[in-house]
C-alpha cells in the first residue's frame, strides 16, 4: 500500500520501480476530506484518523468569505513560500473572497504547515483554542499531513494526526499555489473533491 | 578531507593552538576565520569535536580535531564570539560542557526541555520532552520599561520564532530572539541514510535554499567517495544555483517594498519572483528546483534551450523594477542608516553572505574556495561598506545582475555529454569523510559528512547554515534602534528560520 499522505515527491519510486508501474505525472497535489483516501493500492484504511468519517461540509455562509490564520509548525519554508505566492498578482487569492488574518479571533480556518515540532505544539493548540466556533483545520503539505521527512524524529510529531481534528488534508512537497487554492475551494464546497488514487479506500 | 588538512590536538592545547592560528592581530583579514565547529560520536562512548578554520586566501583550510575528556572542553566563546552558538548547540545536542562559557543557557532545545540522553548521542528518535518555560532574559525592574513579546505565532504568513522587545517609547533597550521553535532534528534524519536519501533530505532543510543545500551535500559526499561529476552536470548545477539566487533576491526586494509600504512595487516584485518560479517549474518540474541534483552529478539531464530567451524577456522587467526602487525617496529614506552593522561586529560575530559583504567584508566562497564550474566562470563580487539596510539591498541588487550574467555564460558554455559519474575519478577520502562548501543566496553553507566504513551509509551530517550565522549577528543591529525600523531591518537581512533551526 502506498500512502500519498507521506509522499515528498522525491521521484525515487519512479526511478526504482522494477516493473515501471509508477509513472511521473504533471498532476497537482489534491486535497481530500478523509485521510484514508490518500492510501492507494491496499483498498483499506490506515491508522489514526484514516478510518474516521469525512469531515462535515463547511456551512454555506463561509463560501465567499473565509478568513485564514496560518501557523507554521516547523516547515522547511516551502509551504510558506507557496502560500505567500497566493497573494501575488498572478494568483491574487483575495478575488475569491479568501483572506489571511493575523488574529485567530477573527479566523475561520487554521491552516497548518510543518510536521508539528515539540516546541510548536502548544502555540499551535493555543491558536486553535483562541478561534471562535465553528472553526476548521487544513493540513497543508506532506509534513502536516503525514509527518514528511522530519516526522517522528526526536523533535517532531507526525503532522496533525492525533494533534487536531482536520477538515482537509493537502499533501505535496510543497503543494503549488494552484493546488492550495483548489484545496481551499474544495473545503468551501465550491469545487468537487477529485481524489482518484487507484484502489483508494473511498 | 581535501582541500583541507586535518590535525588532531589535545583538549588542553586547544586554546593555545587556536589563539596562534587566529591571532587577534589578523582580525582584519576576512579570510582568516573560524568557519564552524561541530561534534560527532567517535566510537561507543567517545566524542570528537571538530573546528573548521579558514587560514587565509589561497591557504588550504584546517580541521582541528579534539577529543573532549569527560565530555568537557574549555569554552573559546570569549575569544571568538562567533563560536558561542556552536558551543551552545553542542551543549544541547551532545551534552558537552564548555567551561567558562559566558552564556551557556539553552539554545536549540529551549528552557524546560528534558531528555533521557542528549538527542544526538541518545537512541535515534527517542523524543525530547517539551515543557513550556520562559526564556532566559535579563531582569528588568524599571516600571518605565515595557516588554512586547512577539510570536512564536506572528502576523501574516511567516515562519515561527519569538522576539521580545524591551522598550521605552520607540527606543529598543534590549532585544531577545528565541529561535529553534522549528528545530526538526534534521541532522539526525541523515544518520543511517544512503547518499541518495541524503540528497532528498538536504533539499528539504530549507526550501528556498534547495539547490544550495543539495549542492553542498553532494560536494561533501563526492569528496568522501572520490567522485568527480562530468562537466555538463557541473555547468547545470551552477545554472540552477544562480536561478535560486535570482528568485530569492527578487523575493527579498518584494519584501523590502512591502515593508516600506510600496504596494505597486511589492506587487511588481512578487510578480517577477513568480515568473522565475514558473520558469523553474517549467524547466525542472519543481518550482523549487528539487529532484535534480544527485551525488556524482545530476539525477537526469535537462533541456535548457528556451531558458536564455525567457530570462532575456524577464531581465528588462527586473532591471526596471530595481532601478525604480532606488529612485524612490521614501524607500531610500527608510533604508539609509537602518540596522547598521559595523565591519568589526560582522567579523567577530561571524556574519556571512550579502550581510557581511555590505559591511565591507569581501568574501564569497564561489571565488575564494571555487567549486564546480565557478572555477572557470568570471564574475565580480559586489561589496558595500556602509553596513546599513541600503548597503545590504545594493549588494543583492548587483548580485541579481551577476547571476543573470552567470546563467547566460554557463548556457553558452554548456556542452553535451553525460550528467552523472559512472565510476570514481579520484581517490576517495581514506576516512570516508567529506566537506562541501557553497555560497548560497544567504551566504556560506557547509555540509560535513562522515560515512560508515563501507561508505554506504551516513553516520553523521553537520549542516552549517548561513542563516544560523546571520541570526547570531542580527540582534547587534536591533539594540538601541527604534521599533519602527525593526521590520525593515529584519527584511534587509533576508534570513531563513527553517535553515537556522534545522
Amino acid at each position: 500500500m502506498l500512502d500519498y499522505g507521506r509522499c515528498v515527491v522525491c521521484q525515487r519510486c519512479v526511478e526504482v520501480c522494477p516493473t515501471g508501474a509508477i509513472e511521473k505525472t504533471t498532476d497537482w497535489a489534491f486535497g481530500v476530506r478523509t485521510r484514508g483516501v490518500l492510501h492507494a493500492g491496499g483498498g483499506r484504511t490506515g491508522s489514526g484518523n484514516a478510518g474516521s468519517p469525512p469531515s462535515s461540509p463547511i456551512p454555506r455562509r463561509f463560501r465567499r468569505s473565509l478568513h485564514i490564520r496560518h501557523v507554521d509548525s516547523g516547515s522547511c519554508n516551502g509551504c510558506e513560500s507557496e502560500l505567500e505566492a497566493l497573494l501575488n498578482p498572478f494568483y491574487n487569492l483575495h478575488r475569491l473572497g479568501i483572506f489571511f488574518t493575523a488574529s485567530p479571533r477573527s479566523a475561520d480556518l487554521l491552516l497548518v504547515t510543518g510536521p508539528v515540532t515539540m516546541a510548536m505544539k502548544e502555540p499551535l493548540l493555543e491558536t486553535y483554542r483562541a478561534m471562535p466556533e465553528p472553526r476548521f483545520v487544513m493540513a497543508t503539505g506532506t509534513c502536516a499531513t503525514g509527518g514528511g521527512i522530519a516526522g517522528g524524529g526526536y523533535s517532531c510529531h507526525q503532522g496533525l494526526e492525533g494533534v487536531l481534528p482536520v477538515d482537509l488534508w493537502l499533501p505535496g512537497c510543497p503543494p503549488n499555489p494552484a493546488a492550495i487554492m483548489d484545496a481551499l475551494l474544495i473545503l468551501l464546497g465550491r469545487r468537487p473533491e477529485r481524489a482518484s488514487l487507484p484502489g483508494s479506500a473511498r | 578531507m581535501r582541500p583541507c588538512t586535518s590535525q588532531v590536538i589535545g583538549a588542553r592545547e586547544l586554546q593555545k593552538v587556536l589563539g596562534e592560528l587566529l591571532p587577534a592581530a589578523t582580525r582584519s583579514d576576512p579570510h582568516r576565520r573560524l568557519r564552524m565547529a561541530y561534534a560527532r560520536k567517535a566510537g561507543e562512548t567517545d566524542l570528537e569535536v571538530l573546528y573548521y578554520l579558514s587560514l587565509g586566501k589561497g591557504c588550504p583550510d584546517l580541521l582541528l580535531r579534539v577529543t573532549p575528556g569527560q565530555h568537557a572542553l574549555p569554552s573559546l566563546a570569549n575569544q571568538f564570539p562567533a563560536l558561542s552558538w556552536y558551543e551552545r548547540e553542542m551543549h544541547d545536542l551532545f551534552g558537552i560542557e564548555f567551561a567558562g562559557h559566558p552564556e551557556l543557557q539553552p539554545l536549540i532545545l529551549h528552557e524546560g526541555v528534558t531528555t533521557s540522553r542528549p538527542p544526538l548521542i541518545g537512541q535515534v528518535g527517542a523524543p525530547i520532552h517539551y515543557r513550556t518555560s520562559p526564556p532566559t532574559v535579563p531582569t528588568m525592574n524599571a516600571t518605565e520599561i515595557q516588554c512586547l513579546p512577539f510570536g512564536p505565532v506572528r502576523a501574516d504568513i511567516v515562519e515561527s520564532a519569538q522576539f521580545l522587545f524591551y522598550y521605552i517609547g520607540e527606543g529598543i533597550l534590549h532585544f531577545h530572539q528565541r529561535l529553534f521553535y522549528k528545530h526538526r532534528g534534521m541532522e539526525q534524519r541523515f544518520e543511517g541514510a544512503s547518499p541518495m536519501t541524503g540528497v532528498i533530505l538536504a533539499e528539504r532543510v530549507s526550501a528556498t535554499d534547495t539547490v544550495a543545500h543539495a549542492l553542498a551535500f553532494c560536494q561533501a559526499c563526492e569528496m568522501a567517495l572520490g567522485l568527480l561529476p562530468p562537466p555538463r552536470a557541473l555547468c547545470i548545477r551552477a545554472i540552477l544555483a544562480e536561478l535560486e539566487r535570482l528568485v530569492n533576491h527578487l523575493h527579498y526586494f518584494a519584501e523590502l517594498a512591502r515593508m516600506t509600504t510600496l504596494r505597486v512595487a511589492a506587487a511588481q516584485g512578487s510578480w517577477l519572483e513568480e515568473q522565475v518560479r514558473q520558469i523553474n517549474g517549467a524547466l525542472t518540474g519543481s518550482r523549487f528546483l528539487r529532484g535534480l541534483l544527485g551525488v556524482g552529478g545530476l539525477r537526469h539531464d535537462l533541456e535548457l534551450s528556451g531558458l536564455a530567451d525567457r530570462l532575456t524577456t524577464l531581465e528588462s522587467g527586473v532591471l526596471d523594477f530595481l532601478g525604480k526602487l532606488e529612485d524612490t525617496r521614501s524607500y531610500l529614506d527608510r533604508l539609509i542608516g537602518t540596522g547598521r552593522l559595523s565591519t568589526d561586529v560582522a567579523m567577530d560575530q561571524g556574519a556571512t553572505g550579502p550581510v557581511e559583504r555590505a559591511s565591507a567584508l569581501d568574501r564569497d566562497l564561489r571565488r575564494d574556495r571555487p567549486y564546480g564550474s565557478y572555477r572557470t566562470l568570471r564574475f565580480t563580487v559586489p561589496q558595500e561598506s556602509s553596513g546599513d539596510a541600503l548597503a545590504r539591498a545594493r549588494v543583492r541588487r548587483a548580485e541579481v545582475t551577476e547571476s543573470l550574467a552567470l546563467i547566460r555564460e554557463s548556457l553558452a558554455r554548456l556542452e553535451s555529454g553525460p550528467v552523472s559519474t559512472v565510476r570514481p575519478d579520484e581517490a576517495p577520502d581514506p576516512a570516508g569523510e567529506g566537506l562541501g562548501a557553497v555560497e548560497g543566496t544567504r551566504g556560506g553553507l557547509y555540509y560535513a559528512v562522515h560515512f560508515d566504513p563501507d561508505r554506504k551509509r551516513l553516520l553523521r551530517v553537520k549542516i552549517k547554515e548561513p542563516s544560523f550565522s546571520n541570526w547570531r549577528v542580527f540582534p547587534f543591529t536591533v539594540m538601541d534602534t527604534n521599533l519602527m525600523d525593526y521590520a525593515i531591518n529584519e527584511a534587509s537581512f533576508g534570513l531563513s528560520i527553517a535553515g537556522a533551526d534545522r
